[in-house]
């Protein structure tokens, strides 16, 4: 009787835990409470614009690495770098967090927005989809890009590396896309999420167009035909054209939204402005000098701090610091102007392609105009710079002029300045003395690439060459 | 399914019993062979779980069923022994004994099982030999005293201790066993730190310890260390890698009214400290003169040490108002800054017992004042363990202890700028640091000695303050029911329930902190609770004279909930006001709840022959909520064996041996994965003048998650000789652990870094050794015994995915600790030195090495540890002295790394060279030992500023062998006569000189060793280590 009972309480219990062990309930507690699954296209449009300035238009690009090797800044300790030793860790973070973040995020954008049949904010993604792979293609040359970023559609964790070729071709059918995309112009409905422009897809279509302009332009070495016929598609469709077409960043000067030079230089001292920079604007008498650099500690005067140099070469005192304008909390980050617009079309006009319209002289000077107005240089003061002989557009010298001029003008955008002088060899830059090496001409790929996805990266490896600082990407011929 | 069979065949099994029997009342005293009574014996009456315990006068009544033949006597520091049932009262005495060779261990489930009936590896640790020498955090305490456990402790006072036992079996997960007090498991979360500044959340790096240190050593019982997952397949997953079942103190033990009061103080000095060079000062080049530091002057905003001799020029410093004076090395000028800790416990425990309630209440109070100035700890532990003997059939036990721990001041950690150790490592020979003791200017502004790079110590020890708390509750109450004789019924419910507030606040003016730009402020609150609901049936009866059978089924619902929340800011409006609504910006928020739910049934069954064959079989299956539906199910099973055949060929027992076992064990155990993996989610952004902003998943999840499965064999022998003055436990195992739930890492240009896959094996292997010896033994009762264990573990990641070679666990300085495929889980990977064939290091034409490549440098495991303890007692005195040993495993030293970089360490003094103030590099420069490309042995000399700044990333020379042996205690105690204490007025008074990691035997330079970033799986690095503490003190317990 006893054990009858017995059985009947085991079976209660087993019946009670059984109910709780099948529960549906398990399954529900397993519902995230902490994020979301889904959002749409304008956070993510918000956050990745912020991303991609922080990484391609920031410290490290700017101060350590592009910027420094176009000889913008120098370092002044810790000057790995600045001897061409860069650290490996970093090329990992330029391309994880440039792949991972900006790049398939404006790719969920624009797919996301095709799929809601909203044309213009597809636009906007392929906009800046296009000008970060741009980016990434000018750093390291053949990139994954026809198979990128498409672990969760495909499966396909080891995309193979696309030849710099194919990128450049898929970046101008994407652009030539976008420029139809954001044809009928207007508001694109990101509205402040946009924090380029606000939600004006007129301006979008612009930024579409130049950014075409400036792939085209950057193949003038390699396949003049394919550079000339792109740019000559690409202007005849409106362009950045004032500073107000500006594809610009304007940081809002409260944290977060800071410029990333001012919050390295609140705990950090390890740059000065360039000597390479300083003596080219002190000797064409530029009004930029003063806003470009600070007055040296020590002396007062403008002085710039050579790239390289061994250590204790020079007191930090001595040397001047990088511009107050740009070390602002709200200081803009740049993707690209209009003043780098009209120095692309003053060297197609010197091409004798089709610029738009206007002589290369023009576009010339209308370039140094708009870079000089972007900090404020009066029109007088701009006048007197023009009139001077040494920047008065010589058509013998122009191609070099030009090159001066926009590496001038880019101050602090390294990347696209490294790239031009890259493809120019305008101005001169020599390495340090204290370099272990000639002047960078891309990046090495990172190291991760070799464990995740090797068969590929041999591959491309094995088909460029020297893949170290001083191999060439294709677009780059000696 | 699973669940009614195991059901079934537990009530088939329990319903072939017999019928009801007559119960006798037997009782009787308890005696020591001195002829005191003892307290607390534990009186069971063989194959059953009828138990009785003796009271203060040694006296028991038990309850013996008809099938009763003998009982059997245990208790603490005595020998057990059986006596047959004769009459209705038995009386025994016990001989007294150090060691319980033969006893009662509590495995699984808190299931109480004679030792020698378990066909798997348990080792015991008794609460005493926790608190010989006092360790505040008992699982460091554990060091050395239990065959197969590694423990890495973080030098830092109060920080976290990693627990690993029989090596990683985990990728990606938890790799620490489970801790279990009185039947609830306990949370032992730590902080994971990054080894740099930490980000949201951690931000500041600080190591608040692991939570398990919460418990405190002197209301430990014993501990039972289940270290396979053979011993814990029925703790469920999380046993996976074994289990510390903790028993507290209770009132059964008490003698009447027990009142024991205990206190000690220690004081703690620093262990290690990098030995620096004291012939070169602050600067570059050989060149220094201050102005303003930072840049002003010649190199006065360098902070290393590569500047002129130190020999008394006068030279402006940033002391010196602008005046010329003496340049001299200050040898003592890290040293100096650390205080002498001191740690003060008091505890009082008092306890009762009758027949029918026994409790115990303590209270115990520790406090640490830091080494680092201004760095207070505190702990408060109330804990009251008591049983009611409700009926004769229904008992009711309940344990609860409360702690407060506090803390204030805790120094940062890791590579950032509150960790003091970070600017030592720059620090400037020729700094006084007791200068810097006066840290304000008139202006109340930042006095220091470099206003680029780092903050006066001073300042960043007084000025910011840094304050924790945590209250918590462990807590369970059990019903008993004695159905029958034979067959038990429990219902246990206990939780585990903290809260925690940690805050970080910062003052404005601070150099390099990017969490404290123009102050800061960041606050956590957390909370944790796991509940556990279950219940037991316990059988064990004999089935026949030769058979018999004790088996368990139960069931068990664990829920658990982590709540965290995050409020910070780098700016402050108004300084020092620690109030987030004192922020100068928006503050960053966040916020995240973790729920867990698992649903178990389980049960247990073991089979006797002849009481020296015993078979032993479990099965568990979880239900889990992290796992998809319909694949949230899974079972897991063990099978062991213990064949005593000493007892089975009683001949064997000659004069030499005097006890033999053999065991075997199969186990599997699954587990499931960490809440919400199963659909990836967007990554909260930057949030835009408040507008929020987001990132498309960067870690793609998996729907159709498997549970991991990790499979083990075990076996092993008990050997006792020459009556049991000899001991061994040999044991050997084999584990593999597949389908592992696994981020792994992908190329970022799949647009992710990391997917959720059931991939990858990593299996161990290894052998534990324990023995005990008792060399001398005299009548007088002089007494050596020793304690040793040793245990090898060979580990090894035989898969990851597909042809995935590596998965990065962590990157630091370039370096990173890998799982790499055919390697030990946590190789240390980075760069080399070129080197030819020969393998001499090959150097370029400019003096200095070239860079070889990256390759697998060191593993941050042990290849072995051991312990080795040795008592002797005579009289009232006994002294314990325990070495411990770490030998093979490595470290990457980023202190010895920038300590040559910054020219600081004594290294770095041969060859200066250089600059208007030293000789030329030409003549007096450093060679490098090395051969040319072209096989020509090197002749350029090198500046060694140059040499020591190039090998900053070049791994290879900063990875070190990091075995060592370490005096980890030292006791000394006298228990004073009764004669002499009864004249005081107490019945006991014991004294007692005790030492804590007094000595260090290494070949590593300038750190401990033992050391880590935090108590997470990567292991193997050190950067800017807090000193390690030597203690040192006293103890005094007193029973009035």
């Amino acid at each position: 009787m006893k054990l009858l009972r017995l059985s009947r309480k085991l079976s209660v219990v087993a019946l009670a835990v059984a109910v709780g062990a099948c529960d549906e309930g398990l399954t529900d507690l397993n519902q995230n409470p902490n994020a979301p699954t889904d959002v749409p296209a304008d956070l993510i449009l918000r956050n990745a614009v912020q991303s991609v300035a922080n990484t391609a238009l920031g410290v490290g690009m700017s101060w350590n690495h592009a910027g420094l090797w176009a000889q913008h800044v120098a370092q002044i300790q810790y000057a790995e770098e600045d001897r061409y030793q860069p650290r490996v860790d970093n090329i990992q973070a330029f391309w994880d967090a440039l792949y991972v973040a900006p790049a398939k995020d404006f790719d969920v954008v624009a797919s996301k927005s095709r799929a809601a049949n909203r044309p213009l904010q597809e636009g906007v993604g392929l906009v800046m989809k296009s000008w970060t792979f741009g980016v990434m293609t000018d750093l390291w040359g053949d990139i994954p890009y026809t198979e990128a970023l498409q672990g969760d559609a495909s499966g396909n964790f080891t995309p193979k590396y696309s030849t710099q070729q194919e990128v450049y071709n898929g970046l101008f059918t994407d652009l030539r896309r976008a420029d139809q995309l954001l044809a009928p112009g207007g508001a694109t409905g990101f509205g402040a999420a946009d924090l380029i422009y606000n939600g004006d897809g007129t301006r979008w279509r612009r930024f579409a167009n130049s950014l075409r302009l400036r792939n085209a332009m950057h193949l003038t070495k390699v396949d003049a035909a394919k550079a000339r016929s792109e740019f000559e598609a690409a202007i005849a469709n409106p362009v950045l054209s004032s500073n107000a077409d500006n594809a610009v960043l304007r940081y809002t000067g409260a944290a977060p939204n800071q410029n990333p030079f001012f919050v390295n230089v609140l705990s950090r001292d390890d740059h000065r402005i360039s000597k390479t920079m300083v003596d080219m604007l002190r000797n064409l008498n530029d009004p930029r000098l003063p806003v470009y650099a600070q007055p040296a500690q020590s002396n007062g005067q403008y002085v710039g701090y050579g790239n390289g140099l061994p250590n204790n070469s020079m007191l930090l005192a001595d040397a001047s610091k990088i511009g107050s304008a740009f070390l602002a909390a709200n200081a803009p980050a740049y993707f690209m102007t209009a003043a780098e617009v009209f120095f692309l079309r003053a060297e197609a006009a010197q091409r004798g392609w089709n610029a738009g319209g206007g002589t290369a002289a023009q576009h010339y000077a209308a370039g140094i105009r708009a870079a000089m107005e972007m900090y404020g240089i009066s029109s007088s003061a701009i006048d007197a710079y023009l009139a001077q002989p040494s920047v008065q557009y010589d058509p013998a010298r122009g191609f070099q002029q030009i090159a001066t001029q926009k590496w001038i003008a880019l101050y602090l955008q390294g990347y696209e300045a490294w790239t031009e002088w890259r493809r120019t060899g305008f101005p001169q830059i020599a390495p340090g003395p204290a370099a272990r090496g000639p002047v960078p001409r891309r990046l090495p790929y990172p190291g991760l690439e070799v464990s995740l996805n090797k068969a590929n990266l041999d591959a491309a490896i094995a088909r460029q060459g020297d893949t170290g600082l001083a191999g060439r990407v294709w677009w780059d011929r000696p | 399914m699973k669940k009614l069979l195991v059901l079934t065949t537990a009530c088939l099994v329990l319903g072939t019993g017999e019928v009801w029997a007559q119960n006798r009342t037997v009782s009787g005293q308890v005696t020591s062979s001195d002829g005191r009574p003892l307290a607390g014996v534990i009186v069971a009456v063989k194959g059953t779980n009828v138990r009785a315990v003796t009271d203060a006068n040694g006296r028991y009544t038990i309850e013996v069923p008809a099938t009763g033949q003998q009982l059997v006597f245990s208790g603490q520091s005595v020998a057990s022994r059986e006596a047959a049932i004769s009459g209705n009262t038995v009386n025994v005495t016990l001989a007294s004994q150090a060691v319980a060779l033969e006893g009662l261990v509590v495995t699984a489930l808190g299931i109480t099982q004679r030792e020698k009936t378990i066909g798997t590896s348990v080792q015991s640790v008794r609460g005493e030999e926790l608190t010989r020498a006092p360790e505040a955090n008992f699982v460091s305490a554990l060091s050395g005293k239990v065959a197969g456990v590694s423990v890495t402790n973080t030098s830092t006072q109060g920080g976290s201790s990693r627990i690993v036992i029989r090596g990683a079996a985990s990728i990606s997960g938890n790799n620490q066993p489970l801790f279990v007090v009185d039947g609830v498991p306990v949370d032992n979360s730590a902080p994971r730190l990054n080894g740099f500044t930490g980000t949201g959340k951690t931000q500041g790096a600080v190591d608040y310890g692991n939570a398990a240190a919460d418990i405190n050593p002197n209301d430990i019982e014993s501990i039972s260390v289940l270290k396979g997952p053979n011993a814990a397949a029925l703790y469920g997953a999380r046993a996976a890698n074994g289990a510390i079942i903790i028993t507290t103190k209770s009132g059964r033990n008490a003698r009447g009214l027990g009142i024991t009061a205990n206190s000690n103080v220690t004081f703690e000095t620093p262990l290690v400290l990098p030995s620096y060079q004291n012939q070169y000062g602050q600067g570059y080049g050989g060149e220094f003169d201050y102005v303003n530091g930072r840049g002003g002057g010649r190199n006065d905003g360098v902070d290393e040490s590569w500047g002129p001799p130190c020999d008394g020029r006068p030279i402006r410093q940033f002391f010196s108002e602008g005046q010329p004076v003496p340049f001299v090395c200050y040898e003592d000028n890290v040293s100096s800054f650390f205080e002498t800790g001191r740690t003060i416990t008091n505890s009082v425990a008092l306890s009762a017992s009758s027949d029918r309630v026994n409790g115990r209440l303590s209270v115990t109070d520790v406090r640490t004042d830091g080494m680092y100035p201004g760095m207070e700890l505190g702990r408060l532990t109330t804990a009251f363990n008591g049983g009611l003997r409700l009926t004769d059939r229904l008992s009711a036990d309940a344990a609860v202890q409360y702690v407060r721990n506090e803390g204030l001041n805790r120094p940062g950690v890791g590579y950032q700028g509150t960790n003091p150790m970070q600017q030592f490592v720059w620090y400037g020979r020729t700094v006084d640091t007791k200068l810097l003791r006066n840290h304000r200017n008139q202006d109340g502004s930042q006095f220091n000695w470099n206003y680029n790079y780092h903050n006066n110590p001073y300042w960043l020890a007084l000025e910011n303050r840094n304050e924790d708390d945590r209250d918590r509750v462990i807590g369970n109450i059990s019903l008993n029911y004695n159905l029958t004789d034979w067959l038990t019924a429990n219902v246990r419910s206990g939780t585990d329930v903290y809260s925690e507030f940690r805050q970080r606040g910062y003052t404005q003016g601070l150099v390099g902190v990017p969490y404290a730009v123009q102050g800061g402020l960041h606050e956590q609150d957390r909370y944790h609770q796991e509940t556990n609901t279950s219940f037991l049936l316990s059988a064990n009866r004999n089935l026949t004279s030769d058979f018999s059978l004790s088996a368990n089924v139960g069931g068990n619902r664990r829920f658990s909930v982590d709540r965290d929340s995050y409020r910070g800011t780098n700016r402050l409006t108004v300084d020092r006001l620690y109030n987030i609504g004192n922020s100068a910006i928006t503050p960053t928020l966040s916020d995240s709840t973790l729920e867990k739910q698992i649903n178990s049934l389980y049960g247990q069954a073991q089979f006797g022959f002849r009481n020296y064959l015993f078979v032993e079989l479990t099965g568990r299956n979880d239900w889990s909520s992290t796992l998809p539906q319909g694949n949230n199910s899974y079972f897991y099973p063990s099978v062991s064996g213990s064949f005593v055949f000493s007892d089975a060929f009683p001949s064997l027992l000659s004069g030499i041996l005097s006890f033999g076992k053999i065991r075997a064990g199969w186990a599997r155990v699954g587990n499931d994965a960490d809440p919400y993996q199963l659909a990836s989610t967007y990554i909260t952004g930057t949030a835009w003048s408040g507008a929020p902003a987001y990132s498309y998943p960067n870690r793609l999840a998996n729907a159709e998650l498997k549970p991991e499965e990790t499979t083990s064999i075990e076996a092993g022998t008990e050997l006792r000789f020459l009556e049991d003055r000899l001991g061994l436990d040999l044991t050997v195992y084999q584990s593999q652990t597949v389908n592992q739930i696994l981020p792994v890492q992908v190329s970022t240009t799949s647009g992710f870094n990391e997917r959720v896959l059931n991939a990858g094996q990593i299996s161990n292997r290894g052998m534990e050794l324990a023995a005990t010896v008792i060399p001398v033994r005299l009548s007088n009762g002089f007494e050596w015994e020793m304690r040793a264990n040793y245990a090898r573990n060979k580990n090894k990641v035989d898969e990851l995915y597909g042809d995935l070679q590596t998965l990065v666990l962590g990157s630091y300085w370039g370096l990173n600790v890998e799982a790499r495929r055919g390697e030990p889980y946590g190789v240390l990977f980075g760069n080399s030195f070129k080197r030819d064939a020969a393998g001499n290091v090959v150097v370029g034409a400019n003096g200095l090495p070239i860079w070889g490549p990256r390759q697998v440098l060191g593993k941050a495991d042990p290849d072995w540890t051991a312990g080795l303890t040795n008592t002797i007692r005579y009289g009232g005195l006994d002294v314990s002295v325990l070495v411990d040993a770490k030998q093979g495993g490595s470290v990457f030293s980023v202190t010895n790394m920038f300590g040559a970089y910054a020219g600081i360490i004594p290294e770095t003094v041969e060859g200066r060279c250089g600059g208007p103030n030293l000789p030329p590099c030409s003549t007096n420069g450093l060679l490098i030992n090395g051969v040319t490309e072209s096989g020509q042995p090197n002749t350029v000399r090198v500046n060694p500023q140059d040499y020591w700044q190039y090998l900053f990333q070049l791994h290879e020379p900063f990875v070190y062998d990091a075995s060592f042996v370490k005096l980890r205690e030292v006791r000394l105690g006298y228990t004073v006569p009764g004669r002499f204490t009864n004249r005081l007025g107490v019945s006991g008074l014991s004294l007692a000189v005790v030492g804590r990691n007094l000595a260090l035997w290494t070949d590593m330079p300038h750190i401990d060793p033992e050391t880590s970033f935090d108590a997470s799986n990567v292991q193997g690095l050190e950067f800017g280590q807090l000193p390690s503490t030597r203690s040192f003190g006293i103890n005094v317990s007193v029973t009035p």
